[in-house]
């Protein structure tokens, strides 16, 4: 990381802290939206972008984790301690059953069977009325506490919550990009029959990138729960993947921001442009054409042509020469 | 067994092997052996079933029927990743590479599988947490001559560059068996020159079954040579035996080449 990058940083964290004292309630409603969708698109993108993997029932996760934070709320407790850690394991198990099916096809069967075992976990949503309170979803759910006394009822503090969380989502996935493994994913991006070839056990390291990818699914889902106290089927519903990949596509597959600045976009479109005419989604579709046809590395792409004018570019991932100096 | 023991010595060996496409037999009870360290080139017209033959030993295709064993175990019901792990490397004819990601990447990707940290997810590959691989890496990058463009998009080089990368790839693996697929394929006069003086300086103890069209190659770095025909050895032997062979001219090598080569 270079020092101009670094600096960029430390003003986007400095904003991203006083946001709260300087924002009103709504707008800063939509940051935190954006923040929670920018973690499970984020989340989304360690397989469709790095992996190379088009899951188009990933709301599944999104789901499960909103759920399953709500019902535990309910019933047991409402820390997040408690209910965070619950939502991520049970995304996990999901994640593990779903992806020992689907990583064994791929292409187009593996998103058709992406979105069976999605619209599976809707019907369940649906149906299961004792458990899921069926159509009306749950409602009422206890406001997440840090300890008995702390709760998050002020929003400011769940912003901060969720910051935290997506601050740690992101480095995470960066760490995890960067390592051997993650680097693997990238290689069945580009070449999955070489990296066979070279000895790779494929079909394992997909299942990794699905159980990984389904947990922060599971997380942002939680965090959905928190900050909206309502989880209903429309969670679950395959129009919320759709979404995701939208995301993704329009910030930028493969990129670590892309998906968050994706995110961004759909959101403040959705609240701000739908306040002024009932066509938005019309204009989601037109901007989703626009930068498939036009701009198919997305928003990153974009700033990356600003940046470098006519320069090539260079895939300067790590660097041998620093250890040489 | 008897058997048993001349196969075990046998870096690969393969029996009564057969594949066929819709009814078409592109491999036909074909059968043989490579002893350990041998160079042994593959030739035969167009459509003899060469490259099947490499797919099939790999892995990529499954075999209708027949036995493959390397060094003594057999491997025919095991998946290509598994022949892999157990020494096998191949090149491609066509070049099949990580076009976008960088030469070093590329290479990065077979060294961390033979370093065995490719089970690794937490620590950021990097020369600095992997100074092994990546001193290894650097060695190889500057024997091939591509130390310069260690961090170029592999699809941003020359094709005779990439062709490098290729065999690369296979070589870097430190295979007990490498199979290469028309290593000098679409590469000028002077590329495959310089390509055979790579391949004279492999490891001697690296078996090498090489697919070749260009026999200066093929008389200049094979031990032995097996000759196959519509999915069938129609010949084995020496260079000179080989030679010297009239069906092997009569099918393949033609007047000229014999000639040249007598």
């Amino acid at each position: 990381m270079n020092r101009k990058n670094l600096l960029a940083m430390s003003v986007l964290f400095l904003i991203s802290l006083v946001l709260p004292w300087v924002i009103a309630v709504y707008p800063l409603g939509i940051v935190i939206e954006i923040l929670i969708y920018g973690i499970f698109a984020s989340s989304l993108n360690l397989l469709l972008g790095y992996s190379g993997l088009v899951s188009f029932g990933h709301a599944a996760f999104f789901g499960i984790g909103a759920y399953t934070a709500s019902i535990f709320a309910q019933n047991v407790s409402a820390n997040i301690f408690f209910t965070l850690p619950a939502a991520v394991i049970v995304s996990l198990l999901a994640a593990l059953i779903i992806g020992f099916f689907c990583t064994r096809v791929s292409g187009f069967y593996f998103l058709m069977l992406t979105l069976a075992f999605a619209q599976m976990i809707y019907a369940i949503a649906h149906q299961w009325e004792s458990l899921t309170g069926g159509s009306n979803g749950l409602s009422g759910i206890p406001v997440p506490q840090l300890w008995s006394g702390f709760s998050f009822e002020d929003q400011k503090l769940l912003y901060y919550l969720i910051l935290i969380v997506f601050l740690l989502v992101i480095f995470g996935i960066r760490r995890f990009i960067a390592s051997p493994v993650g680097q693997t994913l990238i290689g069945i991006r580009e070449n999955e029959g070489r990296l066979k070839a070279i000895g790779y056990n494929i079909r394992n390291y997909k299942l990794l990138a699905f159980v990984i990818a389904g947990g922060l699914g599971g997380v942002a889902g939680a965090l959905y729960s928190y900050f909206n106290g309502f989880v209903s089927p429309h969670e679950v519903y395959w129009t919320v993947s759709g979404h995701a990949i939208i995301m993704v596509i329009i910030g930028g597959a493969g990129t670590l921001i892309g998906p968050t600045l994706g995110a961004g976009f759909l959101i403040i479109l959705q609240s701000v442009v739908s306040s002024y005419t009932d066509r938005w989604y019309s204009i989601v579709g037109l901007t989703f054409i626009a930068f498939v046809l036009f701009a198919p590395k997305g928003i990153m792409g974009l700033i990356s042509l600003l940046k470098l004018p006519g320069k090539k570019e260079v895939t300067q991932n790590f660097n041998v020469e620093g250890e040489k100096a | 067994m008897i058997e048993n023991g001349t196969k075990n010595k046998k870096a690969l060996h393969i029996e009564d092997l057969s594949k066929n496409f819709g009814g078409l037999n592109i491999l036909d009870q074909l059968s043989m052996s490579v002893t350990p360290g041998e160079r042994r080139a593959i030739i035969g017209p167009n459509g003899a079933g060469k490259t099947t033959l490499f797919n099939v030993i790999s892995g990529e295709l499954k075999a209708c029927k027949g036995s493959i064993s390397l060094f003594g175990e057999e491997v025919i019901d095991m998946p290509n990743h598994q022949r892999a792990r157990r020494g096998l490397a191949r090149s491609y004819q066509k070049n099949n590479l990580f076009l976008n990601l960088s030469v070093l990447d590329n290479l990065a990707l077979v060294l961390q599988r033979k370093h065995n940290h490719e089970g690794n997810w937490f620590k950021h590959r990097s020369p600095k947490a992997f100074p092994l691989l990546y001193k290894e890496a650097e060695s190889f990058l500057e024997s091939w001559n591509l130390a310069k463009k260690s961090h170029v998009k592999v699809a941003e080089l020359s094709y005779g560059e990439q062709r490098e990368i290729e065999i690369l790839l296979g070589v870097a693996a430190d295979p007990k068996i490498l199979l290469l697929d028309e290593p000098t394929a679409g590469m000028s006069v002077a590329e495959t020159q310089h390509m055979l003086r790579f391949l004279e300086n492999f490891p001697v103890d690296m078996t090498m079954l090489i697919i070749e069209h260009d026999m200066e190659i093929v008389f200049g770095l094979a031990d032995r040579i097996t000759v196959l025909y519509y999915g069938k050895v129609l010949a084995e032997g020496t260079p000179e035996e080989i030679r010297a062979d009239s069906r092997v001219r009569e099918v393949y090598l033609g007047s000229e080449v014999s000639e040249k080569y007598a």
